[in-house]
């Protein structure tokens, strides 16, 4: 796999007299930047719950939880101006999100927009606090978003990025950088988000390893930033089997499956800007080769005979889900019947539209 | 990031630094500018000498954003030993409105509602004349903050800025320190100064703040100063230490 462009920065020899003259120790001097590949973050939980090997199926789960947000109207949907929130807020949110995640309880969870040391969410390392308060033992964290400074609306310090959760030990976790979005200014791309793939490999104990993926992909960018993430993302998962490796991938990849019967003018995208994020209008075919080279949780055929029960994404907390952005592939198949789309208490027993502005997923899915 | 992003990045940091550490920079001994004499810096703040003992410093720019003034006077003057006191009064909210932006340079929410706050800073300030051109200047004070304690103004966890305003949100904090400065020759000068905050209330609790420099008599109205600025202390979010470089142009009239 062709590695993505450097996101670090680069050093000549003049601007590292410039900086030694400064004593400035490093030219990354907010902290921003990572490497092409870097090992992820590992965390395990205080105290361990069940790690029995799993002897039928395990239950998968994805979710992007917006760093504990819930349906805060923050600024960058444009409902409201909210940048920060106070830690009786964000315990209160994580509360919600733990209960939900404990009734599904699931064994892996991929999950994206996770904070662990952000001023938007108190500083609170939400990584730590879920594997506290769930049955899943360990984590693999990987920022796509790291500033000690963004010097802009008051966001103040950040890191926030993708974790897999497992029920199992992680013994290998890397991020992986994806591209970033070309058409912006060196200032804004210095301090923006950095979009990467986790990918780790779990092994229960005595059983097989297996691969697990994890990605969340540009919402923003208006050039073919965003397309290029996800064949990345496809390419990577392609080698995994080109290998004969099993994986299990998913993710937010901010864009609607083919066959979406909208695809853009959606009731809750009010923002003003030139560029419409969920203008999707020619971006539904970006996912098409996952679905056909890979075993998608909701196939294609159940999405396109009606797409409603599978979205899982509204900016406003007063609209509905309407439109799909997240998803989890794998190759080796999913178990028939099992994959719920976690709209409401109704359909699927959760009530996720409070809990945050994406749906959770999950399907089962059994171990080799 | 392109080599001018890097550059400029840089230099806004240099300049910061060195701003925020000449902001309260009138001299962090007992004495004072002789009546009549004038000084100022780049960065550092206009002094006046208004009397035998007495000195007015502000930093005109700075005050279309920042109302501030100090008044330092000097109270006992010996051969080897000065004590004065510093006062200093500002008016911070005008600066924080300022930051509280939905775009670049928003250290704060634009939507945060600032209240009117005054801010003094009173201290006490001892010197000693040692041996071999060596001045000791050890100093305490206190500052405190009305007007701001009740409101929800998020708290700026930046060096140098978090620990300074942190009586805008708990109403006092206590700063001491000691300067040590020795003039080497005719032209060159050496600093060394240490400073510790005490931040009753915050999640910190304390910060050190670390500055060493050397100063360059050019001449007998202009010098050059030069070195280091270094923070430590404890932050909302954990601990952190900083070590960024200081300049400035000095002069004197």
């Amino acid at each position: 796999m062709n590695a993505a462009p450097s996101s670090s920065p680069r050093k000549s020899p003049l601007l590292a007299v410039i900086c030694s003259s400064l004593w400035i120790c490093a030219c990354d001097l907010f902290h921003t930047g990572f490497d092409n590949i870097e090992d992820a973050r590992l965390y395990t939980a205080n105290q361990a719950s069940s790690q029995d090997p799993p002897t039928g199926a395990i239950t998968v789960m994805n979710w992007n939880i917006k760093f504990a947000g819930a349906r805060v109207d923050f600024f960058f949907d444009c409902h409201g101006q909210e940048v920060l929130m106070d830690s009786a807020t964000v315990y209160q949110n994580l509360q919600g999100l733990s209960d939900a995640i404990n009734a599904v309880n699931p064994d892996i969870l991929l999950a994206q927009e996770v904070d662990i040391k952000s001023k938007r969410s108190a500083y609170i390392d939400q990584v730590q606090w879920i594997l506290d308060h769930t049955e899943l033992n360990y984590a693999a964290y990987a920022s796509q978003w790291k500033a000690d400074y963004i010097p802009s609306g008051g966001i103040g310090r950040v890191d926030s990025g993708n974790v897999i959760f497992s029920r199992w030990p992680i013994t290998r976790a890397t991020r992986i950088a994806l591209p970033q979005i070309d058409a912006q200014d060196g200032f804004t791309r210095y301090f923006y988000l950095k979009r990467n793939i986790l990918h780790t490999r779990i092994q229960p104990s005595g059983r097989a390893s297996v691969n697990v993926l994890n990605t969340h992909t540009s919402a923003y960018s208006v050039d073919d930033t965003a397309y290029r993430q996800i064949q990345i993302f496809q390419q990577q998962l392609q080698t995994l089997q080109d290998r004969g490796e099993i994986f299990i991938a998913g993710g937010d990849l901010n864009t609607i499956p083919p066959g979406s019967t909208q695809v853009s003018g959606f009731s809750d995208n009010v923002c003003e800007d030139d560029f419409l994020a969920d203008d999707f209008s020619s971006k539904t075919s970006w996912t098409q080769g996952l679905y056909d080279q890979f075993i998608p949780a909701v196939s294609l055929t159940d999405y396109i005979s009606d797409n409603t029960p599978y979205f899982t994404h509204s900016i406003s907390g007063s609209v509905f889900w309407n439109r799909k952005l997240d998803y989890l592939f794998s190759n080796s198949p999913w178990q028939t019947g099992t994959t719920i789309t976690y709209q409401n208490l109704s359909q699927g027993g959760i009530d996720s539209m409070s809990l945050s502005d994406h749906a959770p997923i999950s399907s089962q899915w059994a171990w080799p | 990031m392109g080599m001018a992003m890097k550059i400029t990045l840089v230099l806004i940091l240099l300049l910061t630094s060195t701003a925020v550490a000449a902001v309260q920079n009138t001299g962090d001994s007992a004495d004072t500018l002789d009546e009549g004499n004038f000084q100022t810096g780049v960065f550092a703040p206009l002094r006046m000498g208004l009397g035998a003992n007495t000195e007015l410093a502000t930093h005109p720019l700075v005050d279309f954003v920042l109302p501030h003034l100090y008044l330092k006077h000097r109270w006992i003057r010996q051969s080897h030993f000065s004590l004065a006191t510093l006062h200093y009064l500002s008016y911070p909210s005008q600066a924080l409105r300022l930051v509280a932006r939905p775009d670049i340079g928003g250290l704060l929410p634009a939507n945060t509602d600032i209240p009117h706050m005054l801010t003094s800073y009173n201290s006490l300030v001892l010197s000693w004349q040692l041996p071999k051109g060596l001045r000791l200047s050890p100093r305490i004070g206190l500052q405190n903050t009305v007007g701001g304690t009740d409101s929800s103004v998020p708290t700026i966890d930046l060096p140098f800025i978090y620990y300074r305003t942190s009586s805008h949100h708990h109403g006092h904090s206590i700063r001491g320190g000691v300067e040590l400065d020795q003039q080497i020759t005719s032209r060159w000068q050496f600093v060394f100064d240490i400073g510790y905050f005490y931040l009753p209330g915050t999640d910190g609790h304390f910060a050190w703040e670390h500055k060493s420099y050397l100063q360059l008599h050019l001449g007998p109205s202009t010098s050059l100063l030069f070195g280091y600025l270094a923070v430590a202390g404890r932050y909302p979010f954990g601990q952190e230490s900083r070590l960024l470089p200081l300049a400035d142009f000095i002069w004197s009239w």
